[in-house]
Formats: C-alpha cells, sequence, structure tokens
C-alpha cells in the first residue's frame, strides 16, 4: 500500500514537473550538452533580471531550444505587476500576430488535403473579393487629395494573403485616407464575425496593386475566414482540433478557461505617458475569432509549435504538414522587385526588406543572408513578433529556436535585439 | 659581401626569433606539412628581397599560418634602411587602420554581454548625433557650389559605423564640401582628446544620409569612444584588458614603451630626402585613435588573425562566439549601396564593391564572390590594411592567415597584391 503511494505520488511529481516544461520536450541536462555555455547564458539572466529591476519590463519567460532539448528555461519578474505575482515558467501570453503562423499553417494543412490552393485567387473561396479595386491618392492642384480608384492588375492570391503582398492594409488614423478607412469602417471590431470582416474589407481599396509590396496587414484575418469558409467551422475550432489538441498545446487557443485566469500574465505602466497598454486577458472571450493576432499561448506551447515546424511538420508521431510545406513556407517569396509599403521601417531589424537581409515566407519573416541584419542568425532562419511584446525565431542551421514571451509593448524591439545578441553568444561550438 | 651578410643575418634573426614569433601558435615542420610549397615561399622571399634591393621599401616581415601552424616566417631588409638596422621577425609597426577590426571587436564584445545593441542608433550613445544633418552640394545661379543642408533620413546606427555607411567622412581623401569642413575643424588633429574629436565632430554636416553610402571615414574613431562610454574605460585600457592581454599579443597597443623603441620599424626617406609622415607612437597619445592608432607585430597580429579563424577564441580563451565571428565577417552592405565619389573615380581591387566582387562587414571587407577581382583568394575571405603598408587577410576556406608588416605608405597597394598572389600560389592541395 505504502509502496503504491509512494509510487503515486512520484508519478504525479515527474507529470508535474513535466507539466510545467515543454510537455514531452527532452530537457538537456546542460545546456554543455548542446553546445551552449552555462556561463554565457548566465549574461542572458543577468541582463533579464537588470532590465526587470530597471522597470523597463514587468516580467518575461524565455525558453532556448537546441538539437531537440529545452536547454534553458527561466521566469523573469513578475507575471501580474498589479497583483504582485511572480513570473512564473507556465505564465500564459496573448501572443498577438505569433497567432499568424497558427493560422497560416492552418491554410497550408487544407491545401494538403486538395481543399484550396493558395496558387488560387482569394475570390474563388470570397467571391465579395472579386471586385475590389485600388486607391491611389491624387494630389488635386488646389492642394487637396482625392482617391482614385484602379482596376487591379491581376486578382490577388491565397500566397499574396500569407506573405502580406495582398494589397490590403491595417487600419491606420492619420492623413493617409485609405488607411484611415479602414479605422472608419472598424475592420478590427472586436464583435464582429470573420464574415462580416470580410464584408467590411470588400467595401474598401486595396492600398497597393496586388504582389507589389509588402504591406504587413489584415492579410491573415482574411486567411482565418478562407480556413472558417473552406473547413465549415469557425477559426478556433479548427485550429483546436486540428493543430492545439493534437500537438498537445494545452494552453493555447483564442482564450483560456476562468480556472487559468491566475496564470495570465498582464503588463505595466510604460510608455512616454506612463499608460497601461491596451492587452485583453487571456480569458477574454472576444466574439472576433482574428486570424492576425487573436491568440493566447505559453512558452511550453509554442516551443512544441517551433519544434514541429523544425521537425518539419511532424512532433511526437503526430505529422500535420510534409517537410515539403514546411520548406515551401520557410522560404523567401518576395519577388526582387517587390517594394516595402512606406511605413514599413517601422518595423526596424525585424523589417524583412533585402536591406536588412531578410524576405518574408508563408507566415514567416525569413533570413536571405548572413550579414546586413544587425542581429545575430543563420541564413534560413525564420520568426515573427506579436506587438504585445512575444517573440519567436527558429534556426534550422543551429538547430536552435527561441521562445520569448512578455506583455511589453514598448519594449519589444530593444528586447528582441537583446535576446538574439544573449543566445547566440551563448552558442560555444 | 654586404648582400651575403644581409642574408646571413636575416636567416640567423629567422632561426633565433622563431619561438618568440606567434607565441603559442605552433610550428609546421616545414611548409610542405599544410599544403604550401617551400620553393614557392622562397620565390616570395626573393621577391621581398628584390624590393627592398630595389629601394621600393625598407624592409618586411610576413607570416603565413596554415590550418593553425607558422608555415612561413621572414624578415628582409631594414628596420630602418638609414640607421641601416636589421629588420627583425619582432619589428614593431604602426599599423593605421588594422587598428579597426580590434576596436571593431570591442564594441562586438559588448554587444554579447547585452551592453549596447548595434542595431541600435548612435544617438543613444552620443545625443547630439540625432540632430546631425546632411550636407548637400547645391549649385547656385551664379555656378558656385554652396553646402545646404537637411535631416537625416534615417538615424545612423552602430552597425552603420561598424560598416562605413554612417554618412561620416575622412576629410582627407576627397575634396567635397563637406570633407573641406571637416579640414576646416581640424578633425584630423592628433593632438585633440577623444572628447574634444567628438565634440567638433556633432558640429560637422554628415556627407551622406546615413546608411545609403559606403564611405571609409572616422567612423571607426565614433566606435572606440562608444566603447568608451558603455565600459566605463578608455579604449587603450579596454583593448589592453578585454582583448591583446588575453590574446596573448605583448606588443599590440596604442605606443611603444619606451623599452621597445629599438624595434620600431620605420619609412624610408623619398627622393626628396625626407621621411614620411607617420603617427607619433612614443608616448601614449591624448587621443587614442580607433580608426589608426596602434601598433603591432607580424606575430601578434597573426595571432589575431589565427583567433578569427578558430570563431573566436585562441589557446583556450574565448572572446566572442562563432556566431559573432559569422555575423562580422558576412557582407553588410545593401544591395545597391552607392560608393563614395573617390573610390568610384579610382575604382581599386581592395574597395567593397559588386564590381570587385567584395562587400563589407563589421570591420573588415569581405569578398562575396570567387572571380571579379583580380586578387586571388576565396569567397568569405576577409582582411584590412594600413595607410602605412601593413595588410592581413584571413581565408577561412583555405583556413589560411596572411601578414605583412612594412612602413611603406606608398607602396602598400602594390605589396596588398603581391602577397595576395605569392601565398595563394604557394598552396599545393
Amino acid at each position: 500500500m505504502r509502496f503504491a503511494t509512494s509510487l503515486a505520488a512520484c508519478a504525479l511529481a515527474l507529470a508535474f514537473s513535466t507539466a510545467v516544461l515543454a510537455q514531452g520536450l527532452p530537457r538537456a541536462a546542460k545546456p554543455e550538452e548542446v553546445g551552449l555555455s552555462t556561463d554565457r547564458l548566465k549574461r542572458l539572466s543577468d541582463r533579464m533580471k537588470q532590465g526587470v529591476k530597471d522597470g523597463e519590463l514587468p516580467g518575461a519567460v524565455v525558453l532556448v531550444a537546441r538539437n531537440g532539448k529545452v536547454a534553458y528555461l527561466e521566469s523573469f519578474g513578475l507575471r501580474d505587476p498589479e497583483a504582485k505575482a511572480e513570473m512564473k515558467n507556465d505564465a500564459i501570453f496573448r501572443i498577438a500576430s505569433m497567432t499568424k503562423p497558427f493560422v497560416s499553417v492552418a491554410i497550408m494543412m487544407l491545401a494538403e488535403e486538395g481543399k484550396l490552393s493558395i496558387a488560387h485567387p482569394v475570390s474563388q473561396y470570397l467571391p465579395e473579393f472579386k471586385d475590389l479595386k485600388v486607391g491611389v491618392v491624387k494630389k488635386k492642384d488646389d492642394g487637396t487629395s482625392e482617391v482614385v480608384l484602379e482596376a487591379p492588375k491581376r486578382q490577388m492570391t491565397i500566397q499574396d494573403l500569407l506573405r502580406h503582398t495582398s494589397g490590403l492594409s491595417y487600419g491606420v488614423a492619420g492623413s493617409d485616407p485609405l488607411k484611415q478607412a479602414y479605422v472608419d469602417a472598424k475592420v478590427g471590431d472586436p464583435n464582429q464575425t470573420n464574415a462580416e470582416m470580410v464584408t467590411k474589407l470588400s467595401k474598401l481599396a486595396l492600398i497597393h496593386q496586388p504582389g507589389t509590396t509588402w504591406e504587413y496587414s489584415h492579410s491573415t484575418d482574411v486567411l482565418g475566414a478562407i480556413v472558417e469558409v473552406v473547413s465549415k467551422m469557425p477559426l478556433d475550432q479548427f485550429i483546436a482540433e486540428r493543430i492545439a489538441k493534437p500537438l498537445k498545446l494545452p494552453d493555447t487557443g483564442f482564450m483560456v478557461d476562468a480556472s487559468k485566469a491566475n496564470r495570465g500574465a498582464r503588463p505595466q505602466k510604460e510608455g512616454p505617458k506612463n499608460e497601461m497598454p491596451n492587452v485583453p486577458l487571456v480569458t477574454n472571450n472576444a466574439k472576433w475569432k482574428s486570424g492576425g493576432g487573436g491568440m493566447v499561448s505559453t512558452a511550453a506551447d509554442y516551443a512544441r509549435f517551433c519544434q514541429f515546424l523544425l521537425n518539419g511538420g511532424q512532433l511526437d508521431g503526430v505529422r500535420l504538414l510534409s517537410r515539403k510545406t514546411v520548406e515551401l513556407m520557410t522560404a523567401n517569396h518576395l519577388p526582387p522587385n517587390v517594394l516595402m509599403g512606406p511605413d514599413m521601417w517601422r518595423f526596424e531589424a525585424l523589417e524583412p526588406g533585402r536591406h536588412m537581409g531578410q524576405g518574408f515566407g508563408l507566415g514567416f519573416a525569413v533570413r536571405v543572408d548572413a550579414g546586413r541584419s544587425p542581429l545575430h542568425g543563420s541564413v534560413g532562419d525564420y520568426f515573427w513578433g506579436g506587438a504585445y511584446g512575444t517573440y519567436f525565431w527558429i534556426d534550422p542551421k543551429e538547430k536552435m529556436f527561441v521562445v520569448v514571451m512578455m506583455q511589453s509593448p514598448a519594449a519589444r524591439l530593444p528586447y528582441r535585439y537583446l535576446m538574439r545578441e544573449l543566445v547566440y553568444q551563448a552558442v560555444v561550438n | 659581401m654586404l648582400m651575403r651578410r644581409l642574408l646571413l643575418a636575416t636567416t640567423a634573426a629567422l632561426f633565433i626569433a622563431a619561438p618568440v614569433l606567434a607565441q603559442g601558435l605552433p610550428r609546421a615542420a616545414k611548409p610542405e606539412e599544410v599544403g604550401l610549397s617551400s620553393d614557392k615561399l622562397k620565390a616570395f622571399t626573393a621577391r621581398l628581397k628584390e624590393g627592398v634591393d630595389k629601394g621600393e621599401i625598407p624592409g618586411v616581415v610576413a607570416i603565413i599560418v596554415r590550418n593553425g601552424k607558422v608555415a612561413y616566417v621572414d624578415a628582409v631588409g631594414f628596420r630602418d634602411r638609414e640607421e641601416k638596422a636589421a629588420m627583425k621577425p619582432d619589428a614593431i609597426f604602426r599599423i593605421a587602420s588594422m587598428t579597426k577590426p580590434i576596436v571593431s571587436l570591442a564594441i562586438m564584445m559588448l554587444a554579447e554581454e547585452g551592453k549596447l545593441s548595434i542595431a541600435q542608433k548612435v544617438s543613444d550613445f552620443i545625443p547630439e548625433f540625432a540632430k546631425l544633418e546632411v550636407g548637400v552640394e547645391k549649385k547656385k545661379d551664379d555656378g558656385t557650389v554652396e553646402l545646404i543642408t537637411e535631416p537625416q533620413r534615417r538615424q545612423m546606427t552602430v552597425q552603420d559605423l561598424l560598416r562605413h555607411t554612417s554618412g561620416l567622412t575622412y576629410g582627407t581623401f576627397d575634396k567635397s564640401l563637406v570633407d573641406q569642413e571637416y579640414l576646416k575643424a581640424g578633425i584630423n588633429n592628433r593632438n585633440l582628446t577623444t572628447r574634444e574629436f567628438i565634440g567638433k565632430l556633432i558640429r560637422l554636416p554628415l556627407k551622406h544620409q546615413p546608411g545609403t553610402t559606403w564611405e571609409y571615414s572616422v567612423s571607426t574613431d565614433v566606435l572606440a569612444w562608444i566603447v568608451e562610454v558603455v565600459s566605463g574605460k578608455p579604449i587603450d585600457a579596454f583593448v589592453a584588458e578585454r582583448i591583446t592581454g588575453p590574446l596573448k599579443m605583448p606588443d599590440t597597443g596604442f605606443w611603444v614603451d619606451a623599452k621597445n623603441l629599438g624595434r620600431l620599424a620605420e619609412a624610408q626617406k623619398d627622393a626628396q630626402g625626407q621621411r614620411p609622415v607617420m603617427r607619433d607612437v612614443k608616448a601614449p597619445p591624448s587621443w587614442p585613435s580607433g580608426g589608426g592608432g596602434m601598433v603591432s607585430t607580424a606575430a601578434d597580429y597573426a595571432r589575431f588573425g589565427q583567433f578569427w579563424l578558430n570563431g573566436g577564441q585562441l589557446d583556450g580563451v574565448r572572446l566572442i562566439s562563432r556566431k559573432t565571428v559569422e555575423l562580422m565577417t558576412a557582407n553588410h552592405l545593401p544591395p545597391g549601396t552607392k560608393l563614395n565619389a573617390a573610390d568610384t573615380a579610382n575604382p581599386s581591387p581592395t574597395r567593397p564593391t559588386p564590381v570587385m566582387g567584395q562587400g563589407f562587414g563589421l570591420g573588415f571587407a569581405v569578398r562575396i564572390a570567387e572571380g571579379r577581382n583580380p586578387m586571388p583568394g576565396s569567397v568569405g575571405e576577409f582582411y584590412w590594411a594600413g595607410a602605412y603598408g601593413t595588410n592581413f587577410v584571413v581565408d577561412p576556406k583555405e583556413k589560411l592567415v596572411v601578414v605583412l608588416m612594412m612602413q611603406a605608405p606608398s607602396q602598400g597597394a602594390n605589396y596588398r597584391i603581391l602577397m595576395r598572389q605569392f601565398a595563394h600560389e604557394a598552396i599545393t592541395d
């Protein structure tokens, strides 16, 4: 009886301890086992602790895995500054645009089933997009501007959506009437359905000719709508049943249950106006399941997703995509003469332009040059980030990936640069 | 008779001095052990001797290291022709711009500690740089040209400084109006302190919009200042404690100790009986110039070259990670980077242009094409040179380090090409 109890206790302890680590992803005994230096990783830990101490960010969880093993997993600072709750490895974060790779994978899964082709025009699945026009802002003689509509030279395709060359935009209030129109139409309304969003977009002018310009946009939200139309199920249900469940990502979805509320990471007041950033609670159940930014996840879950990609489309015996599809997704899809949208400089070193040695694939930015980017990495590495502060990158050459979870819009760019630097300086083989 | 004495003295010096060369770098029993031809190397020596005998150069020390072993070392001619002092392998040389890779390394070491990111704006360290304007030469109606200024389109970054796309210039290599402003301000006055140099620089317009044009410049002197600001140490102390000390490069620094003055090589008098003016290195300088103020020996710099070839470590001492070496030795010039006017007018095999199959990394020129360049070499090799005649190349494909040290400013370009030719010809495997 006692033996059975201690056995049960062991099993429980084991299950509990592995539960907080990338469930199932093995842990390296020490970083040196996978060519990383314990001493040099300490620089990363020290810098994160210093950042928290200096008030640069409320807290973070950082995970580094190499050769299929988690080599570093640390939490820093506070999960919830108001509640003064310490950050823990299993904290849940709003991942914003790190939703986009999930939805891109969903599209490619449907493509592998023959239910769509990314070469097809979007209008084949969303007929409302058939008559989209391109808006051109022309200055009149009296100094005012007017919007003139042109026919698109070719139809927008699903590939355009995946690589953000669709001609769509994000709404921005301000002097650009085309982007202001998105704001006026409430394209990002959290109370809409994806179908309603598509109808709104179908009435707006595109801001570029399809295929000509990389402009970060609602494209992935449109992909989410296509997933719904083709799979005949809501986007959150598709993600849950076809991706999160098979890959064993229990804390990944468009929200988490109230029972997990005490694991939700929160931001702190920040920025020049010392304001609380608008980050929805992880338990927030928005009606609009935004394929461009609506999900939550944990470091451990997103690490499993990264390992799935690094493994070429399968994890722990569950295959969702073929190797060839992952190869296609993680190649550069931007044509040589593609333009960068006029405001895309705001991505700084993450801008997927040739001047930064980068391009964009089907759901990720990809590195195409060893140099030009001021950040460490490898040719072929691919990455993206979320506006609330989260970031990840996958480096097939070094068989490594890194997941950075934090909720701090203001600190996100500087911390991405630091993470690239501090992780790679620890590579010692 | 004199020739034979010279030959004997040289050979004697070679054998006696061998143990003090490249302290710790093992010696190949013979060149053939590392795939080099003794005969071809003898021909190299013969050509160097010819250069001395013809009066082209006073003397030279050359070292070739392959597969981590010293395969060739030779000291030819005079350390000081007018004093009739024979060149010895341990001669000390003013290395001028071969200082730049050392200071670039210092910046990257600080980056690896998380103390800066090369993606950061220079104005994060020198606030006045935020307000620098760019000079534009404008033709007036009366045919004269005036200098007007326009704001920076994007802020200069630390990466711009490392790869000479900062928009700064030198003042001495071109007659542009901005260059003339540099001269008027006395920017190259060696009696300045570093702080005074920066103080003058912040009052001058940039010559180019940051990021647009490669122009050799005082950028590395600005980097040295950033090292001081971030580390809290003067650049000479940082280099001594963190680089030349740990890498065992005892004769490398910003001046020559009194006890070593008898090893300092000198340029010979020209046809007008004048010695070329070179930097005064006989006392600690008020402005240790990160762009060109150091001295070194062939042996020390060969160790430095091997450090790079080893991916950032030497004899068990690691200063940077392999990934940082990869980043530094990749081409960082975006497609379409313009080349400054002076270099465009006088194209040279050692200028970083696609026409010459070369780019520029973070502190070195890098070869990016197999062909195009008239000098033999390999894709991925990186190198630089000093105005007084010193030069080096590191070739990761051939596992080769070649260092040539001399004080002969007018012959530097010729001997750079010669050195490449003879060193590569000697490869037999």
